[in-house]
């Protein structure tokens, strides 16, 4: 039989359905898997014996009455450490909430509760979800599974070196500017930020409100598909989560997997994410696997996305801007770090947030505070806001009169070594530059493996949609997938 | 030009006219609202903030301040560089054609909810207090909130 750990979520599922293995072996398996590769650092708490006892209750009742099991009854997942669990430390990769313990539960985590999963840690992530590399934690940086010596991606890279180390089979991580999707291609996992308003953002702590989205990373796209259905919908503690039906994404993605044929579907390919600095065996990778969709039968077509160039600087902006004032609640009072011996304050609240906060933060927090300043609000917020507009236009006039689905890039290269970026913030910023304009956008986009390069690097090729349309990006994931193996390789030596 | 390092070492490289001086007194020239800053749009700065969407230390000084953080002058010199490299980056956005585009601020245009006005349980108390750094029964223990003279 093939290693537990190996195996996707769809197998985990039917497997414990035929009882092949009970939910505590599987638990155990993943347990010892995460043990083994502890140097990654993929996870700042692992929680083996609440994984174990949630475990237990999964085989009792799959034991009593399968019908009546949640649909994840016994599926270990792992949560990024920004989103809320119930009496468990949530960091956020940052020593500001070393020590703060959550008192409730996030909506996705109560959603993925009472399907049944079991939660096996909370991931390591850039601090606050402000990285690209995953350096920026407090808690030292994930590595990659495929290269030690490399970033993971960030901020979601400890879920993203989790499941391409097969220490969970699936995670949540949320994705502001890309972090769901670079540490895909990063990792080699699949990834999907859902479309703005798709997923409620309660209990997750914030970054930027008008950009955060939660969403998986797996090892499939029916896996993706399956987690996203389970956290999907309105919730009324998240005034932006839609009420909206939520489609059968799993049908989609399995059916696509079954008769893998995208006739009829116009694939636009934006010629302003092929550019200088894009790396060549990146786009050589990608242009293959726009190829390779067009065997299935899409129609491939240059679209233009003009304003695409600005997309880096509108969200260097947009998101300090938020965050800046997201970040204010930390001031050392009602929870999180204080520091000790203030006379006063406004000495406390700024000693608190000092010591408390890593530098990639606190830069976002002045640049945020700048362009929100008196004098500069107009120049740099407002204008802004305003060119996020155009952006968001492109894709909507793209949509409309040219394409279905985008496909390009995820990032401009492959993973880059520890320590590359750290010293140049702008370089790491623009790293973000294909994944950015998304967010801006709201639309939903995935990151799924096409390729590697001659060092063993993993490649990614992202699929935007239409908003609401993650069945969309399903099915086009899906069908690629099942006519290519490059889901299939797996790192050396976890 | 005003001198070089004092004993708190505020001083960095030139800024400009009366740019300068140790601790309080550099900020308060310079404050956000006043000449550093303030009244000037991106591209049209005074040789205080340096070139086109730059700031200079003691912007930097006055930025921490308003966000409650703390900087060393160390730390303030290496912040200026990286933020003026950021902010040069931004500037790009001037060359972006925004006439009769309005701003934009959320994807759907979301209005506020209000949920109908009746008693819902809500967290307990304690556990929410559990999460506090210093209480005193009831209460959250802050330092003075108001000064005692």
């Amino acid at each position: 039989m093939t290693e537990i750990t190996s195996l996707t979520i769809t197998e985990l599922k039917s497997g414990l359905a035929a009882r092949q293995f009970s939910a505590t072996e599987v638990a155990t398996a993943f347990l010892s898997r995460i043990a083994k590769n502890g140097d990654l650092n993929a996870f700042t708490e692992v929680l083996g014996d609440s994984a174990l006892a949630e475990a237990a209750n999964c085989d009792q009742l799959i034991g009593k009455d399968p019908g009546k099991a949640g649909a994840l009854c016994g599926v270990p997942l792992a949560l990024k450490d920004i989103i809320l669990l119930r009496g468990v430390k949530n960091t956020c990769g940052s020593k500001m909430l070393s020590n703060f313990v959550a008192p409730y539960d996030a909506t996705v985590t109560a959603k993925l509760k009472s399907a049944g999963a079991i939660f096996l840690g909370k991931t390591n992530m850039d601090e606050f979800a402000m990285g690209s590399s995953n350096e920026t934690s407090a808690f030292g940086c994930v590595r990659n599974p495929w290269d030690r010596s490399r970033v993971p991606g960030g901020s979601s890279g400890g879920s993203a070196a989790a499941v391409a180390a097969n220490m969970a089979p699936g995670a949540l991580g949320t994705d502001t500017g890309g972090s769901i999707r670079q540490p895909s291609a990063f990792c080699s996992t699949v990834g999907i930020k859902p479309t703005y308003g798709r997923v409620s953002r309660y209990g997750v702590v914030a970054f930027a409100s008008s950009l955060d989205q939660v969403g998986p990373i797996a090892r499939s796209v029916r896996d993706c598909a399956i987690l996203t259905a389970a956290i999907s919908g309105h919730d009324p503690h998240d005034a932006t989560s839609m009420d909206l039906k939520v489609p059968d994404f799993e049908g989609a993605a399995a059916q696509a997997s079954q008769s893998p044929e995208l006739k009829g579907l116009r694939i636009g390919v934006p010629k302003e994410y092929f550019i200088a600095g894009l790396n060549a065996e990146v786009e050589a990778s990608v242009r293959k696997g726009l190829a390779h969709l067009q065997s299935l039968g899409a129609e491939l077509v240059e679209i233009t996305l003009p304003h695409t160039e600005a997309a880096v600087a509108v969200y260097y902006i947009i998101a300090p801007a938020e965050a800046s004032s997201n970040l204010a609640r930390f001031d050392g009072i009602r929870y999180g770090h204080r520091a000790s011996g203030a006379l006063k304050l406004e000495d406390l609240y700024a000693r608190s947030r000092s010591e408390g906060f890593g530098w990639e933060v606190k830069r976002r927090i002045l640049i945020g505070t700048y362009v929100l300043s008196s004098g500069y609000i107009e120049a740099y917020y407002h204008r802004a806001q305003k060119v996020r507009t155009l952006i968001k236009r492109d894709f909507e006039n793209a949509f409309a009169n040219s394409c279905d689905v985008i496909a390009c890039p995820t990032a401009p290269t492959t993973a880059f070594s520890i320590g590359e970026k750290t010293t140049d913030p702008l370089a790491m910023y623009l790293n973000d530059v294909f994944t950015i304009p998304v967010n801006l956008a709201g639309l939903p986009a995935m990151s799924l493996p096409c390729g590697f390069d001659k060092t063993g690097l993993p490649i990614g090729m992202q699929l935007i949609g239409k908003p609401w349309d993650e069945a969309g990006l399903f099915k086009v994931g899906a069908a690629f997938e099942a006519t290519t193996e490059w889901h299939s390789h797996k790192p050396k030596g976890i | 030009m005003t001198g070089k390092a004092s004993s708190t070492g505020t001083e960095g490289p030139a800024q400009g006219p009366g740019a300068q001086g140790p601790g309080a007194q550099g900020l308060g020239a310079q404050g956000l609202g006043a000449q550093g800053l303030g009244a000037q749009g991106l591209g049209a700065q005074g040789p205080s903030a340096g070139s086109p969407g730059q700031v200079g230390l003691p912007e930097v000084r006055k930025i921490a301040q308003l966000s409650c953080l703390e900087i060393s002058e160390a730390e303030a010199n290496a912040l200026t560089g990286q933020i003026n490299s950021i902010l040069g980056y931004m500037s790009s956005l001037e060359r972006v054609d925004v006439s009769g585009v309005e701003a934009m601020s959320h994807v759907h245009g979301v209005t506020n909810v209000l949920r109908t006005d009746r008693v819902e349980p809500s967290l307990p108390v304690e556990a929410l207090f559990s999460i506090v750094p210093e209480r005193s029964g009831r209460f959250i223990k802050t330092p003075l909130v108001v000064d005692s003279e």
